[in-house]
């Protein structure tokens, strides 16, 4: 697949509606995104932007009702996955993508072993007996760091932590050895240790098996550590995108300038309590978007023109795009 | 949108009021209770009558002479025992479900409020009544003590609070947590105040659904003690009704199906509205019925 | 082992719970108006002076409150529920013998409702908004409001006069006696009538919340997770999401079985069938007191029983729930 120059996940045009009685909101607005393999693909934002909904969208998840996904093409090595049938998108599911969620403590089933919640996967994919999927169940918990795991794998998700469920989720996920990795805030629920426990997990797994990896965050820090390329999303539109490096020295929107200022200090270490800066405003609802940019009302830099007209996508150098009438060359 | 930007600050009672007048099977339930109510209260005062007279040959069918619904099996008119019968029905029911919720918010109240060892003895006494068949203790109280209505409210009341308490410890077990109750606290607020004018009120959504069904509980109680012989012989009721001519239901199906359909009206009149009280005053909850 | 522990503690709160059934029987003799020694002979007439002076002595009236008390606890642990004047016959037996019909309809009854409950819910969940859920919704509202023993006088009169198919009284036929096989489809056959009035109730609620939790857990994340592991519908709609949503239903079968019991006591008499509810509803009828006493312990025992059940139940269904 590698050097064909298709990349493994290519998103365009991709809708997605919500319908509440006589209300619709669009959740997602002609979400464009690309991952290769090998490569980490960041997307963030703030909560309610359209980060998980592309995430879900990308399995054909969005929860129905009330969403519908209304256009677009999400094409997977090669196959337009709206296209797919159920029956085609379940082998898809789990076995070439898979995801992990952001609530580890709500993500597995509490009256399953864990066991028996791996090897299911196993079983449907790779054809294990049970006994086969147990013992590669067992292998799993260790490639993820449990300890004792043929004693975990007999346990109920209550009784592992926070961090062990996780690594429950992320076993379960690469289970299948799956082209691309979905991983949806992987550590929100978890402190800080652990946190940097589960991404250098994440990093090595990517590494080692040569996987495409979407990572959604809402930490620039994040960001920075891990990915290779990132995209930007604000009111369900993907408003930047471009490499790690080149977003976080020359970022172009002024949101993705808000989110970088947000952090502390991405190099220095810098003296706790520094100032955090905080992009003033609030995400708009999805159910009321403005007609113009979404991030106008928040934007230092708005013009007129911002709130009448959504600025469309533009090439400012190669791999690097923004949607903002700042970078739009000479306003007509 | 035309005042963009302000937030409705409508107070919650009358929203509430404004989801449950939007339900048409809430209004309908309100519609035929104020009907049932209209016919049981007013109904006697205009058409008066003795119910236990006998005004006909015993099993006229319905659209005989004199008994337009038909007589029982010692001549009484049906109907008039439906006019009449409403009013020990309704008041029972009512007045039971009264005493099974005062019981039920303070035991529940104190429960929650205190925690701890009184919680827990509280706990177990209401563990205690719900492990009581309540129908059963019900017809051992009124046995022992004489089938008067007083006796009837007392026992239905007796038996049937448990669920108010448990759902009233739950709530005030979860509105204690609020910061709003830390505030007065913090102010020095006195404990009654504390539970009955900061908590409970908080808890009452709730606990209102909760009571409305439990006058409809009531009521089928009731139904059941006089069906089974234990309502007061001397006042008539629906139930009673049925339970007089249950040995001749299948030569007379009139005097036991028409006291029915009453109790059953009434009680579904309460339920939606219950159902629809519950829609409006706890709407998160909505989709999960 | 943990369950053993647990057991034993539950055994421990169902005998406190026992003993305060009895005590709440003690106190209610006492309280009732009259001669206590009245309550206990049932209110016969033309009862002997012999006979109330044994009575007297039997149950030690004349000594202290406390000493009763003692006497009363000790006579129930020994198996003696008393005696009634009007059956002629210790209570205890009176009830053993009633029990097999009352346990066949409550069971049967129960069986029914949790089994036709759940599967019509868990369909019902499949279309939120069809037709099968606004039936189920409608179905319970109806069931729920309209009394055990007028739908259960209405299908009489419909299956006596209309559709004379099935029995509507007593559990078996008079002249019946055809061998094992025949007498158990006899019973059977009169059967039908009594557990149907009985069921409709509990279906009818069983179903809605089955549906209800099951939409619940439909929409949990770890059903979400099922689904992005590519299972097919089916297993993630039984393995992963029925056996969350049957939890709320254990609890509720748990807490209703003494409701059950009661609407028990109503079809009972409804249908003249011969258990511990139409018992009931004679010793009412005849003021027969030590029976309806008997009857309120025994009943008492059962639902505790039945609760100790649905624990094991719950607690082998949800590994979350420990011994506590």
């Amino acid at each position: 697949m590698a050097g064909t120059g298709m990349p493994l996940l290519d998103i365009s045009g991709l809708s997605v509606e919500f319908r509440g009685g006589s209300r619709t909101a669009r959740v997602l607005n002609d979400v464009a995104l690309t991952v290769a393999a090998n490569e980490t693909l960041g997307i963030v934002g703030e909560s309610g932007c359209g980060k998980s909904m592309t995430a879900l969208a990308i399995l054909r998840l969005v929860p129905s009702p009330p969403g519908r996904i209304t256009g677009g093409r999400i094409v997977f090595e090669g196959e337009d996955l709206l296209q797919a049938s159920e029956q085609r998108l379940r082998d898809v599911r789990g076995h070439r993508i898979g995801m992990i969620f952001q609530e580890p403590m709500t993500s597995l089933n509490p009256v399953l072993t864990i066991g028996d919640q791996l090897s299911e996967t196993l079983v449907k994919h790779l054809k294990l007996d049970a006994r086969a999927a147990r013992g590669r169940s067992i292998e799993l918990l260790r490639a993820v760091g449990i300890p004792a795991p043929e004693r975990r794998v007999d346990e109920y998700p209550h009784q592992l932590s926070g961090g062990m469920r996780q690594r429950v989720m992320i076993a379960m996920a690469i289970g299948c050895e799956p082209q691309l990795l979905i991983a949806d805030e992987p550590t929100t629920a978890l402190d800080v240790t652990v946190q940097a426990q589960i991404f250098e997990l994440l990093r090595e797994l990517r590494d080692r098996r040569g996987m495409g990896l979407i990572l959604i965050t809402h930490d620039m820090g994040v960001i920075a550590e891990m990915t290779d390329r990132v995209a930007v999303m604000y009111g369900g539109r993907v408003v930047e995108e471009a490499a790690t490096a080149e977003i976080l020295s020359a970022p172009a929107h002024p949101y993705t300038r808000g989110l970088i200022a947000c952090v502390p200090d991405l190099d220095a270490e810098e003296a706790p309590g520094a100032d955090l800066v905080e992009i003033a405003g609030m995400v708009p609802s999805v159910w009321d978007l403005p007609r113009g940019c979404p991030f106008a009302d928040r934007c230092a830099e708005a013009m007129p023109r911002c709130v009448a007209e959504m600025p469309p996508t533009t090439v400012m150098t190669a791999g690097h795009s923004v949607a903002c009438w700042l970078h739009q060359g000479v306003p007509s | 949108m035309s005042v963009a930007g302000i937030p409705r600050t409508e107070h919650p009672s009358l929203e509430a009021m404004r989801m449950f007048a939007r339900s048409p099977v809430a209004v309908g339930g309100l519609v035929l209770l104020i009907a049932i109510l209209l016919v049981s209260l007013v109904g006697p005062l205009v058409y008066v009558a003795d119910p236990f007279d006998i005004v006909a040959a015993p099993l006229s069918p319905p659209f005989s002479d004199g008994a337009l619904l038909g007589s029982d099996q010692q001549g009484r008119d049906v109907l008039t025992g439906l006019i009449y019968g409403g009013r020990a029905t309704l008041t029972v029911g009512a007045a039971a479900a009264l005493i099974s919720v005062v019981i039920g918010i303070t035991i529940g109240a104190v429960a929650g409020y205190f925690g701890g060892t009184v919680d827990e003895a509280l706990m177990r006494f209401t563990e205690f009544f719900q492990v009581l068949p309540s129908l059963l203790f019900a017809m051992v109280l009124v046995t022992l003590f004489s089938p008067t209505l007083t006796t009837v409210v007392l026992a239905i009341g007796v038996v049937s609070w448990p669920g108010t308490a448990r759902l009233t410890r739950a709530e005030f077990l979860k509105i204690k947590q609020y910061d709003f109750v830390a505030a007065e606290l913090a102010i020095g607020a006195r404990r009654g105040r504390i539970m009955w004018k900061v908590i409970l009120p908080n808890a009452l959504p709730p606990l209102v659904v909760s009571a409305t069904l439990a006058v409809g509980a009531a009521i089928l109680f009731e139904a059941s003690l006089s069906f089974l012989g234990l309502g007061d012989p001397n006042r008539m009721s629906w139930g009673l009704m049925i339970g007089s001519s249950r040995s001749y239901m299948l030569s007379s199906w009139w005097a036991v199906t028409f006291p029915g359909l009453m109790i059953f009206l009434t009680v579904l009149a309460v339920s939606l509205i219950g159902d629809g009280l519950n829609d409006a005053l706890n709407p998160k909850l909505r989709e999960r019925r | 082992m943990a369950l053993i522990l647990f057991m034993a503690r539950r055994l421990f709160y169902a005998a406190i719970l026992v003993i305060g059934v009895l005590i709440l029987s003690f106190l209610l003799i006492r309280l009732a108006p009259g001669d206590p020694v009245d309550t206990l002979a049932g209110q016969m007439g033309g009862m002997t002076e012999e006979i109330r002076a044994g009575l007297r002595s039997e149950y030690g009236l004349d000594q202290p409150t406390l000493v009763q008390l003692g006497i009363y606890l000790e006579r129930f642990a020994t198996g003696n529920l008393g005696y009634s004047y009007f059956f002629n016959l210790p209570v205890l037996s009176l009830i053993l013998q009633r029990l097999p019909a009352t346990l066949l309809l409550v069971l049967t009854a129960l069986v029914l409702a949790v089994v036709s409950g759940t599967i019509l819910g868990v369909l019902a969940s499949r279309r939120p908004n069809g037709l099968l859920s606004q039936a189920i919704t409608v179905v319970s509202v109806i069931g729920y409001s309209a009394p055990v023993f007028w739908t259960g006088m209405l299908l009489i009169i419909l299956f006596a006069s209309v559709l004379p198919i099935l029995p509507v009284s007593g559990m078996t036929a008079a002249a019946v006696s055809g061998g094992w096989l025949l007498d158990s489809l006899d019973v059977a056959h009169h059967l039908v009538l009594p557990a149907l009035s009985l069921a409709v109730v509990y279906l009818a609620q069983y179903s809605r919340l089955t549906r209800a939790s099951m939409l619940d857990v439909l929409g949990s994340d770890y059903v979400r997770t099922a689904r992005a592991k590519g299972l097919e519908e089916r297993k993630v709609f039984f393995k992963h999401a029925f056996r969350n949503a049957m939890l709320p239903i254990i609890t509720i079968v748990g807490l209703q079985f003494g409701n059950l019991l009661a609407g028990a006591i109503v079809v009972e008499t409804v249908f003249n069938w011969p258990g511990l509810g139409r018992l009931a509803f004679d010793s009412v009828l005849r003021r027969d007191y030590p029976t309806l006493l008997g009857l309120l312990f025994f009943s008492s025992l059962l639902v505790i029983v039945a609760n100790q059940l649905v624990d094991v139940c719950y607690r082998l269904a949800d590994p979350r729930i420990k011994a506590s």
